[in-house]
């Protein structure tokens, strides 16, 4: 084991079995670091922390791969993995520097390097989880290649914890880059700016993280480079100057402690835009910040303007949008035909539906 | 039902050769990639298009009809043997490409396109489509959706669920699941993830779309000798040590390389107890790079020879003999078992040397060909069908080797699928308890068990009377719960 250790699965268990019996409400909570991002649940639910369920379970850098109880802190895995040269390629984000690894695996968020390093999704080897019947399974495993059984580890990424409470996770790691170089530069005199970006993020260039920031007067895209030193410096000729605290650069996009997140949630709410790669811009009066080189932007909408207009454009691009921050959902995204298959699934992990209710994953 | 009416309605829906009902029409139906396992279905329906995939899809709801569905029939696992009183609904004529997006770096396909076919036709704008199964040539995408089919190059590259960003599938009742799409995530249930690997159990892929990825500028194949198999499995967890994952790193044991030798002459070192192959790719600067780590690292962990493969010709030649090493292994004998086990890497020595033993105290050779890099063991179990006895041993210490697999953390099947193939060794891998839930899930798709029955998931009554199933106490979780 490498650092605090708790085996909490028990009590976790036994207050599953119950909550079963009595058909009481749970809400599964880690850290609640994410608590602001979905809607509000209902006081009936009794609280079900896994934030003392916590410790690495099995960690071997060689076959890159842990397992680790879903209440440990993102931040104490990633300082394990890195005194190894490893780390986490989806990179999920650290809200107010909170978080543990089975909320990072419930809400399926990954960060700026998310389309050349994978999402969670595609870190995810196996779980250990509570169905909502409060029996103790295990899916997956510790290797890669591995077509036993349905998926029903992946199926847990970004199920807000609505299939199983999560025990345990394993995941696949990367290993660090040897050498890392962000660049800013400037795409305001540049023509169309989404199709340079484009040209990037799909390029052979070694990209690890693109963003831009079109609300800005100089409309700033900074672009990070990884890979031996050779590649890196190679690569990085045109880009413009380098910048000296890219770490901290990329994790305030990441963790949202960037000041393009700061503007006040009374005046304007948060959304999220997933578009495809090469997707034009929204040519919207928004204030908007670019990631994963397109296909990842957020907008500050302001709370009198009827947020349909982007949701029409959105699904023109080919993409969707979801509110980022409580409030109430705009409608199901999922068309009625698959409501029923969804409903039935959700019962197969959960026959009482006391896992998380009133949290719709399928709503906006 | 009635076979007669049932096919009358299905005709119905199709084009006038669309359904195949006569016995030298449906024999080449009979079984997929595991010929072992044969059965004559009522008919074969091949549609070409969605809406035809529906209506039959709804007739055979109505009617009770089993379904199984079909690619290109490459499966190693029994996954696509039909049912007896069943149709097979083969999508080998849905095989139109729909369309190439260079700008988003997407293909759209119909299931039943070839899996090489998409990267010839990425080709021209300077991408392919990675996970690259050996059956490639052969087998289609919605064929590699059902089983997660991976590849060579996985390692780097991920497997079908991590290049798959679409699917429309249709559910056992006819209703069009719309999954992802061209976007790099989608909120709600990751049912495109639970359908990756789901053997045609929980729908019908009817169309695909994948990413692509910028076709390497340059790639290196290295040949590594080692004069001790634990050398060859250490060098691998030392260059992933050094931050350098390979496109593709591949080991072969000494009686897979001899194999492979006489049948390509791949220039193979014939006395090396273990040979990897490496290949890295990327632009010049990178590929110089990488080939310098590495062949450093490798020297370094002992090997007696590493040899970058000299021109594109020399590249095809050393990974020839390791495409060619099951049909090579095919000619030290007449028959021949592969197994489909994955293990952690650390367990290789270990996992190779009780192989070794227990297949010895059964009188049988096997050869083993390894993905190095994800832990995906394919131990070949040399046997003569034609010897009274030996298919019985093979299959036992086949079975012992999968326990083995499971024993040291690994599971019975990395690539190739339970199908029918393994569903006893699943009862060793899994509890009751969760057999149950897999059960569910189907039960959720698939309320009438009418897709694929009986393939992926073994009964509890099966796992209990092999005795190797964990049923505590005699309790058996959802007594009535409808079971295959």
């Amino acid at each position: 084991m490498l650092g605090h250790d708790n085996n909490d699965a028990p009590r976790l268990q036994a207050m599953v079995v119950q909550a079963c019996a009595e058909q009481q409400p749970l809400r599964v909570v880690g850290q609640a670091s994410k608590a602001r991002w979905l809607p509000p649940m209902s006081d009936a639910a009794q609280m079900l922390s896994v934030s003392e369920h916590v410790g690495i379970e099995h960690y071997a850098p060689d076959e890159l791969v842990v397992t680790v109880r879903a209440g440990t802190p993102l931040a104490q895995l990633r300082s394990v993995l890195a005194a190894q040269q490893q780390m986490l390629a989806f990179d999920p984000p650290e809200f107010d520097q909170l978080g543990t690894v089975g909320g990072a695996v419930a809400s399926g968020l990954a960060g700026p390097a998310r389309p050349w390093r994978g999402g969670v999704r595609d870190a995810v080897l196996g779980v250990e989880l509570l169905n909502g019947m409060g029996e103790r399974l295990s899916f997956g495993g510790q290797v890669m290649k591995n077509v036993a059984g349905y998926d029903l580890s992946r199926l847990q990424v970004g199920a807000c914890g609505t299939l199983g409470v999560l025990l345990s996770v394993s995941l696949r790691l990367a290993p660090l880059p040897m050498v890392e170089a962000t660049h800013r530069t400037s795409l305001a005199s540049e023509p169309d700016a989404y199709a340079w970006l484009r040209r990037f993020a799909v390029g052979s260039l070694p990209v690890t993280a693109l963003s831009f920031e079109p609300s800005l007067p100089d409309a700033p895209c900074y672009v990070r480079l990884s890979g031996p030193a050779a590649v890196v410096a190679a690569a990085s000729v045109d880009l413009g100057p380098r910048v000296s605290d890219a770490d901290l650069y990329w994790c305030s996009l990441r963790d949202q402690k960037h000041e393009f997140f700061g503007a006040s949630e009374q005046m304007q709410e948060l959304w999220r835009v997933s578009v495809p790669f090469g997707a034009a811009d929204l040519a919207l009066p928004y204030p908007t910040l670019v990631e994963w080189g397109g296909a990842l932007r957020w907008v500050q909408l302001p709370h009198e303007h009827d947020p349909r207009e982007l949701l029409t454009r959105v699904q023109t691009l080919g993409g969707h949008a979801r509110r980022f921050g409580g409030g109430q959902g705009l409608g199901p995204i999922v068309p009625a035909a698959g409501q029923a298959v969804l409903q039935r699934l959700q019962a197969a992990f959960d026959s009482q539906h006391i896992l998380n209710p009133g949290l719709d994953v399928h709503a906006n | 039902m009635d076979r007669s009416i049932v096919l009358q309605l299905l005709a119905a829906q199709l084009p006038a050769d669309g359904l195949i009902t006569d016995a030298a029409g449906l024999k080449p139906y009979e079984t997929d990639g595991l010929t072992a396992l044969r059965e004559v279905p009522w008919a074969v329906a091949l549609p070409e298009t969605e809406a035809q995939v529906r209506d039959l899809l709804k007739i055979c709801a109505r009617h009770d009809v089993p379904v199984v569905a079909r690619g290109a029939g490459t499966g190693l696992s029994g996954g696509a043997r039909p049912i007896a009183q069943g149709i097979v609904l083969g999508l080998s004529r849905m095989r139109q490409i729909l369309s190439i997006d260079p700008v988003s770096a997407t293909a759209r396909l119909q299931p039943g396109v070839r899996n090489l076919a998409i990267s010839e036709a990425a080709a021209p704008h300077g991408l392919y489509y990675a996970p690259d199964p050996s059956s490639q040539i052969a087998c289609s995408i919605g064929g590699n959706v059902a089983e997660n089919a991976g590849g060579v190059h996985c390692l780097k590259y991920g497997l079908t669920v991590n290049n798959v960003l679409g699917l429309r599938v249709l559910t056992m009742d006819g209703e069009l699941l719309e999954l992802g799409g061209a976007t790099l995530d989608d909120p709600g249930y990751d049912l495109l993830a639970l359908m990756c690997g789901s053997e045609g159990m929980l729908g019908v892929v009817t169309e695909v779309t994948v990413r692509l990825l910028p076709t390497p500028p340059q790639r290196a194949v290295l040949l590594v000798a080692f004069a001790e198999l634990a050398e060859a499995a250490d060098a691998v967890s030392q260059i992933i040590n050094i931050g350098i994952i390979p496109a593709g790193l591949e080991m072969m044991d000494q009686l897979a390389i001899s194999a492979a030798e006489n049948f390509v002459h791949a220039g193979y070192p014939l006395d090396a107890a273990a040979i990897l192959l490496c290949e890295l790719d990327g632009d010049e600067i990178e590929l110089a790079e990488s080939i310098r780590l590495v062949s450093d690292v490798l020297q370094q962990a002992g090997a007696t020879q590493v040899r970058v493969a000299r021109d594109p010709l020399e590249q095809q030649q050393f990974w020839a003999g390791r495409k060619n090493a099951f049909p090579a292994v095919g000619q030290l004998g007449p028959d021949y078992y592969c197994m489909d086990g994955t293990i952690p890497r650390a367990a290789l020595s270990k996992v190779l040397t009780t192989i070794a033993n227990k297949a010895a105290s059964y009188g049988l050779r096997v050869a083993n060909v390894f993905h190095a890099g994800d832990g995906n063991l394919h131990p070949l179990i040399l046997y003569d069908a034609n010897v009274p006895g030996q298919l019985e041993d093979a299959e036992a210490l086949g079975d012992e080797i999968l326990r083995l697999c499971v024993a040291v953390g690994g599971t019975v099947t990395g690539e190739h699928g339970v199908g029918l193939e393994k569903l006893n060794p699943m009862c060793s891998q899994f509890s009751s308890a969760e057999l149950e839930q897999f059960f569910r899930v189907k039960a959720a798709f698939d309320p009438q068990e009418l897709l694929n029955p009986g393939k992926g998931i073994p009964t509890l009554q099966r796992c209990s009377e092999l005795g190797g199933m964990h049923v505590h106490g005699g309790h058996v979780p959802f007594k009535n719960l409808p079971r295959f």
